[in-house]
């Protein structure tokens, strides 16, 4: 009886995340189906409804029942990501990997709570070896830039971003953080062509308005830069408002 | 009356160091400009003319340089040409530019002149390559006696020193933005000292270019003498220029200092006598001629600059007088006004302000609180830089640096603050120069600001990475008390690779699926079955030729029953048997049961979007061949129109009917015939 709530609940899992009823895998368990992949299935149904502490317990539980599970290592170490226990995500994500060295999203995860210790050459190293995965793996050019300009590395960052936007022209993150580089390196024409270039893209990115106006305003077009971050402000980044009031 | 002369002709300021701009005698040898090769002779022409206008002072090396520069087209590998384009520059304006020809000249002749390490300092030192420039003055300081140091007109410590202050000011930037104002109001020429009404709608400033009053050129430099030129805001700009009022311009330098709040008195240095302020007074739309400011204009002296107090009740000037207490140098004094309204005998401000060297180009912020000033004593990065002080209970407090890039190491003068606080004024020799001194807005920025990464902090960044787990146990759903278990692969019919796939078991009797399942990624599936007869098999995945079978469980022995599925990829020509399409006897009317497969192969067809599709009607060879031919054509069409109106494009689909000519089996049983009546579809396009 348990394995039937169990089997309901995965079908949904696979066809449709958002309708997934939780109570298909209590009910397994419930019912004695105590397999590990009943704690992650429910995990993953409670880290999508963002129960995380709840998801967090059903990985550990899973992991518990089968100490190499690489997967729920992996989803343990982004409900702590979300949790912004980073420490704890590196570690699970580094037993991901040690458990699978083929899970790519664990480097990149892994490099990505290692961005948010501040530790971006290690996170340069692990996108590296993803990137060596899967060398058309755009985000993780994306994300390797972020980690190298966090470093003041703006040439790398800039050759990460060109390469992100080569393999998707229309990444619009790509296209904001590219123009953030050329801004750091002081080319300001093109950090506003690239700003240009995101909102042609995307008409409502908030940030795009908000960069082009920090780079306007380094160019001495203070009026343009307060009209940016009024339209930032109307795009809902509240953060703009601090900025607008400069304008006063 | 070689002084007398002098004094009558002195500027507001002397822009340019006079002696050691390559005043060094360098001679660009002929030999190395006529040869066989084309181009020689117009080359060493060129440095004919170039040496004529170098010999001629700074005024003239911007024109010089353009004819050495046609010289050095031809032969660049010339150390005396490249010093004399160096110094051309650098006592000109671009004077970065200097840095490479004063280099190349000294690895093609380290001997080149005396100067070289002065001159290559000076070069470093503009290019804030500080570093570089104190080893170049060091050398050159190394070279020389003491006899020989007291006439150079720099004092090379204090350089060192400016270089050691440059060196932190520059780590340290201001949030600012200095920009050129533009043609609109600088010219080739020099331009400077800027003055604004208190209304910011009308700008005074000083300039040094020709007009058909101005077509002499001062024999001390050789530039024309100084003007004062008015221009009034616009919604977005400036108007051009023009002289102020002719009564204003005459063969000496005037120079626009001050302007009352109201706008009608305005404050001018003349080069009357040694130098000293006067003032006019409009009338209408014209000024009055001069009259002395005699209250700070002593006999002797030269005063230079000034600025009111917003209130009027005290002013500020600069001076060379030596009144008691002054300090050297040009030095700021004040007045305050007395309960007469007459102005007292002028203070200096005192060594905490000023300093042995000069100061110049005082200027007050609206709000009377701070007193801006440029010095060459004061800890700076080269030349004049700007300074300012802000009135204690006691006094001024001790001057601070206004820092770079609001300082360069060229002069940087003349700084006046707008009522906004965010802008200001001033005039300096830097990048981006029209010609020579110009006048550059400086914009203060807000707080430093942080360019913002989209989705650095959030999960939902990596959400392309969050489903690499829906694939790892076989599954099945429908809750089936049964001991009856069906199991095996489902398997690519070439490589029999494992392929993950949505299975589905049909009892075809009942209409009714009894058990759906996703194999995992090695393509293992395993489900219970209610009862032992024979079931429907469906099976879909994306890239393979949907499977419609039966599987016959009477024929198996035992109750886990061991079951592989092989997957055709999708291909041109590959077909498929509709094995559960049912139509009522002698008729090409579908009965109901025959819509679950259907559906199944609309899902496909909606899934491989662009596939075209033949559907065909079978026939045994039972009855006439017409009859045949005709039923299993109408069989095939009503497929296609329930295919139609379920969301299929039509043009996707065609049909035939082929009767019996298509056999599947053999006719002469009743199991072979059952086979050849049948429906397929033949893929035929992708």
């Amino acid at each position: 009886m348990g394995e039937a709530w169990f089997y309901k609940g995965y079908l949904q899992l696979i066809t449709d995340t958002a309708t997934v009823k939780l109570e298909n895998f209590d009910k397994a368990l419930e019912n004695g189906f105590n397999i590990p992949e009943a704690y992650y299935y429910r995990g993953v149904v409670r880290f999508y409804k963002k129960d995380y502490r709840g998801a967090s317990s059903d990985f550990s539980m899973a992991i518990d029942k089968n100490p190499r599970y690489a997967l729920s290592y992996f989803e343990r170490g982004k409900v702590k990501l979300a949790s912004r226990d980073y420490t704890g995500a590196i570690y699970d994500f580094q037993q991901a990997i040690k458990n699978d060295t083929t899970l790519i999203a664990a480097y990149n995860n892994l490099a990505l709570a290692k961005i948010y210790t501040g530790d971006f050459n290690g996170a340069v190293v692990d996108l590296d070896r993803l990137i060596g995965l899967q060398p058309k793996n755009f985000i993780a050019y994306n994300n390797r830039g972020m980690a190298k300009y966090s470093t003041g590395n703006y040439d790398g960052a800039l050759e990460d971003f060109l390469k992100a936007i080569e393999l998707k022209p229309g990444y619009v993150q790509a296209i904001i953080n590219l123009g953030n580089a050329y801004a750091k390196k002081g080319d300001h024409k093109r950090a506003i062509d690239s700003y240009n270039r995101a909102i042609e893209y995307n008409s409502k990115s908030a940030e795009a308005f908000l960069n082009r106006g920090f780079c306007r305003e380094l160019t001495g077009d203070i009026d343009e830069a307060c009209s940016d971050w009024k339209m930032a402000l109307s795009l809902g980044y509240q953060d703009a408002a601090q900025f607008v009031n400069e304008c006063k | 009356m070689e002084i007398r002369r002098f004094l009558k002709i002195a500027c507001l300021i002397l822009m340019i160091p006079l002696a050691l701009t390559g005043q060094e005698k360098v001679r660009i040898k002929k030999i190395q400009f006529i040869t066989a090769a084309p181009g020689g002779e117009a080359a060493w022409n060129a440095v004919r003319k170039g040496d004529k206008l170098y010999a001629r002072g700074p005024a003239y090396y911007r024109d010089a340089r353009v004819e050495y520069l046609k010289a050095y087209a031809y032969n660049d590998k010339n150390a005396a040409l490249n010093y004399k384009i160096g110094i051309c520059y650098l006592y000109a304006d671009e004077k970065k530019e200097a840095l490479k020809y004063l280099q190349k000249a000294f690895e093609i002749n380290n001997n080149i002149t005396r100067d070289i390490h002065l001159q290559l300092g000076r070069a470093y030192h503009m290019n804030l390559d500080f570093d570089n420039a104190i080893k170049e003055y060091r050398l050159f300081k190394s070279g020389l006696t003491a006899r020989m140091l007291k006439k150079v007109p720099y004092n090379i410590d204090q350089l060192i020193e400016q270089c050691e202050t440059g060196k932190q000011l520059v780590a340290e930037p201001k949030r600012v933005v200095v920009k050129n104002l533009g043609v609109g109001i600088n010219s080739e020429y020099d331009d400077f000292y800027p003055v604004l009404t208190a209304k910011e709608d009308v700008l005074f400033f000083t300039s040094r270019r020709p007009s058909k009053y101005n077509t002499k050129r001062n024999p001390l430099d050789q530039k024309f003498s100084e003007d004062i030129y008015v221009s009034k805001k616009t919604a977005h700009d400036w108007t051009p220029p023009q002289l102020v009022d002719k009564r204003l311009t005459s063969k000496r330098n005037e120079a626009a200092v001050a302007v009352s709040p109201s706008g009608d008195t305005l404050y001018i240095y003349r080069s009357k006598g040694n130098g000293n302020i006067y003032y006019s007074i409009k009338d209408g739309s014209r000024w009055s001629g001069t009259h002395a400011f005699r209250r700070i204009n002593t006999r002797g002296s030269r005063e230079t600059s000034l600025c009111f107090s917003p209130d009027g009740k005290m002013l500020f000037f600069v001076s060379d007088a030596d009144y008691k207490g002054a300090v050297g140098g040009k030095d700021i004094y004040y007045c305050q006004r007395n309960e007469n309204g007459d102005w007292p005998k002028p203070v200096d401000m005192g060594p905490l302000i000023n300093t042995p060297y000069n100061e110049e180009g005082v200027s007050m912020s609206p709000d009377g609180k701070t007193l801006y000033f440029s010095s060459k004593g004061h800890p700076g990065m080269g030349g004049y830089d700007i300074f300012y002080t802000t009135r204690t209970e006691s006094g001024w407090s001790k001057p601070v640096n206004m820092g770079y890039p609001i300082n360069t190491p060229d002069d940087d003068l003349f700084y006046l603050p707008l009522s906004s606080g965010k802008l200001a004024y001033l005039s300096s020799n830097r990048e981006n120069t029209v010609g020579g001194k110009d006048i550059y807005k400086i914009i203060f920025l807000g707080a430093a600001k942080e360019f913002v990464s989209l989705g650095e902090a959030s999960p939902l960044a990596f959400e392309l990475y969050d489903r690499p787990s829906i694939k790892q146990v076989p599954i099945s759903v429908l809750a089936i008390d049964s001991s009856l278990v069906l199991m095996g692969k489902i398997l690519d019919s070439e490589t029999k690779k494992g392929l993950m796939a949505k299975i589905q078991i049909i009892d075809s009797e009942k209409s009714k699926v009894v058990a759906t399942m996703i194999s995992d990624s090695m393509g293992n599936y395993r489900t219970q079955l209610p009862e032992r007869k024979a079931f429907g098999v469906e099976i879909n995945t994306r890239g393979y030729l949907l499977y419609l079978g039966v599987v016959d469980l009477t024929k198996e022995k035992g109750d886990i029953i061991q079951k592989d599925f092989l997957l055709q990829p999708l291909a041109v020509g590959a077909k498929v048997v509709l094995k559960n399409i049912f139509f009522e006897t002698g008729k090409a009317v579908l009965k109901e049961e025959s819509y679950q497969q259907l559906n199944n192969v609309i899902a496909f067809l909606k899934e491989n979007p662009t596939l075209r599709l033949e559907i065909s009607g079978h026939t045994d060879n039972v009855g006439g061949l017409a009859y045949n031919l005709r039923l299993s054509k109408e069989r095939a069409k009503a497929v296609v129109t329930y295919l139609v109106e379920n969301g299929i494009d039509k043009s996707r689909l065609t049909y035939k009917g082929y009767g019996p000519h298509q056999p599947v089996a053999s006719n002469k049983t009743a199991d072979g015939r059952a086979l050849n009546r049948r429906v397929e579809f033949k893929i035929t396009g992708m």
